[in-house]
């Protein structure tokens, strides 16, 4: 098990990504930048996004509280990838 | 003589005339009102009836998504006198044109965010369409890129004067409606202004609207559950609350940002709550209805909510678009309905003024007080059937030796009540499947699974197919690790041994489809993958 770094989250946020693109038969991406956005990108829906955030919280072994995320904010790579990282060095 | 149906717009103008100056929507940010909404929905109206032919199919796409402009094309094109057609842009694209074309619409009303896929919409599409972009000033270069369409943006839409309060048909069409069709191929279901006002008169009633209510919409309008948050919300004043797409990741602080005072959602919801633990005790508090709808209720999930939202009356409600929206509704009691609720799951209740039951066998014949059968239904609320598809109409909806009238066959299996019981929903009809000969109620084992491991997302498939049934069943369970051996032996004690699911498969999430229901082919597919 990794440890909940930022870059760590981003490797594991990029291979969620990809696994749904290519159950939609859809080639990975190329790269994931800070400003990419995870739902208005149509990659993700609300519900896939919530499976994302358990799913990353059973890899790294810890806990998200959903309650602090604010959504306007946390589907973008960048701001999403601390969130993650802080939430889950919280909690681990 | 057919008298003519009082139209779907009736609620909204009559509440537009009450409360003008109170939210009727808010959507991206905005508080639209019922002055505001009417006025432009008026012009998109007046539009459409400036340029539609009597040729032309008396129907009107809706391009749009979460956005004012799905709510103002909804209602212009039922102002126009035309019934709508939902179309959505997070479905493949392709899927969308089949239903443009399927509907045989010539005009289209479109969102701002819709336009993009314009291109793989109309490439190849040589008839003249009529396209309304209110969001758009400008149409220009739509105009140079598809020359042949008529294009309308925001400047040159008509003016309040030119609009004319139309004359409905007896039969008039309220919305056409794509469901999924066991061919692959989407069908249309007919859904006139009459069935849908039966429906809302009913509803609106009985669960006591007023101008007060604050209601969300979590369905996308290519889910006819949609119609429930509009048009009972307009027929009182009512404010409908639609969530960006951003905000559903969180449904708890929506509820608590709008103060919601009524919720309606698929049950799949209250277990991805459940599951992120934002399904907090007392939660909620704002909320007075709880309703749900689209597919079963776990007893679980229904005590759950109601934890976390103490002040409000939770309804499970019941019913295929076929016979619009929801045709029956179960209202909870903490201490009568876990004795009333079969295979764990709270019963679909009683049905809606007029609505008529039947539950029968495979002949179509009634079954006994207390027997399991097929459900069939008929009243104001059935459908007039499939859009242009005699054949599958004549197959749904039918009528029953010894009886009059046409049945709609729902597919859906369920306990004929005994003395004034509700009716209990056991499954699909093709949810009973033969293992190794035996009948099994794949219902039953999601039940036991429930029960044993404390999980709400359970679906069981028969797997792999057999020349006479199949081979077993394997079950899929929403959320982290499971004990399976411990689980195992604990079903293996209460079910047959046919019945013990043989693989079991935990995923973080279950596979939904569009709708929010959980996504039996999805989760088959990843059974094919895997032999």
């Amino acid at each position: 098990m990794n440890s909940p770094t930022p870059d760590n989250v981003r490797v594991f946020v990029a291979d969620f990504l990809n696994r749904k693109l290519k159950d939609r038969g859809q080639g990975p991406l190329s790269e994931v930048p800070d400003d990419y956005d995870v739902l208005l990108s149509g990659v993700l829906d609300s519900l896939a996004f919530v499976e994302m955030m358990m799913a990353a919280g059973e890899h790294f072994a810890g806990e998200i509280d959903f309650e602090s995320l604010d959504p306007e904010k946390m589907t973008v790579v960048g701001p999403l990838c601390i969130f993650v990282s802080e939430q889950l060095r919280k909690r681990q | 003589m057919a008298t003519p149906p009082r139209a779907l717009w009736m609620g909204f103008m009559q509440s537009a005339e009450r409360f003008p100056e109170r939210t009727a929507v808010v959507v991206e940010g905005m508080s639209i009102s019922y002055r505001q909404l009417r006025e432009t929905a008026i012009r998109v109206a007046a539009t459409i009836q400036r340029y539609q032919k009597d040729s032309w199919t008396p129907l009107t796409a809706v391009f749009a998504h979460r956005s004012a402009t799905g709510f103002t094309g909804v209602l212009g094109t039922l102002l126009a006198g035309n019934g709508y057609v939902p179309l959505n842009r997070t479905f493949p694209v392709a899927r969308t044109r089949l239903m443009l074309e399927r509907s045989q619409c010539r005009s289209m009303i479109m969102d701002a965010a819709s336009l993009p896929q314009l291109d793989a919409l109309l490439d190849g599409d040589n008839r003249q369409l009529l396209l309304i972009a209110p969001d758009l000033e400008d149409p220009r270069c739509y105009r140079e890129r598809w020359p042949q369409h008529i294009f309308v943006g925001s400047r040159d839409l008509e003016g309040h004067a030119a609009w004319r309060e139309p004359t409905l048909a007896s039969d008039a069409i309220a919305y056409l409606l794509f469901t999924s069709g066991s061919t692959g191929a989407p069908k249309g279901v007919m859904v006139t202004h009459r069935n849908v006002t039966s429906f809302v008169d009913y509803v609106a009633d009985r669960l006591e609207f007023t101008e007060r209510d604050i209601v969300s919409q979590m369905f996308d309008l290519t889910f006819d559950l949609s119609a429930f948050d509009i048009f009972v919300s307009w027929e009182r004043g009512a404010c409908v609350c639609c969530p960006s797409q951003k905000t559903l990741i969180n449904p708890g602080q929506f509820i608590r940002g709008h103060a919601l005072t009524v919720w309606f959602s698929v049950p799949s919801t209250v277990s991805l709550l459940k599951q992120s633990g934002l399904l907090k005790p007392g939660g909620f508090p704002s909320l007075r209805l709880s309703l749900f709808c689209g597919e079963p209720l776990p007893v679980s999930c229904a005590e759950a909510w109601l934890r976390a939202a103490p002040n409000s009356i939770l309804e499970n409600l019941y019913g295929p678009t076929e016979l619009t929206i929801a045709c029956t509704s179960y209202r909870w009691h903490p201490e009568r309905s876990p004795g009333e609720s079969e295979l764990d799951i709270v019963p679909i209740g009683f049905p809606h003024r007029g609505m008529n039951v039947l539950v029968a066998d495979e002949s179509l014949n009634e079954v006994n007080p207390g027997a399991e059968g097929e459900l069939l239904m008929n009243g104001p609320q059935m459908s007039l059937g499939y859009w242009r598809d005699s054949e599958r109409t004549s197959s749904a909806f039918v009528v029953p030796p010894g009886r009059k009238d046409i049945f709609y066959r729902t597919g859906d299996r369920v306990r004929r009540p005994t003395g004034d019981g509700p009716l209990t929903h056991l499954g699909r009809i093709d949810s009973q499947v033969k293992i190794l000969g035996h009948r099994v109620e794949l219902g039953e084992v999601e039940a036991v699974v429930r029960q044993t491991s404390g999980r709400d997302g359970v679906v069981a498939i028969g797997w792999p197919a057999t020349s006479s049934g199949y081979g077993g069943i394997e079950v899929f369970v929403e959320g982290q690790s499971l004990d399976v051996n411990r689980l195992r032996s604990a079903i293996a004690s209460r079910l047959p041994d046919y019945m013990v699911p043989r693989r079991w498969h935990v995923l973080s999430r279950l596979p939904r489809n569009v709708n929010g229901k959980f996504d039996r082919k999805a989760l088959l597919a990843i059974l094919g993958d895997g032999q």
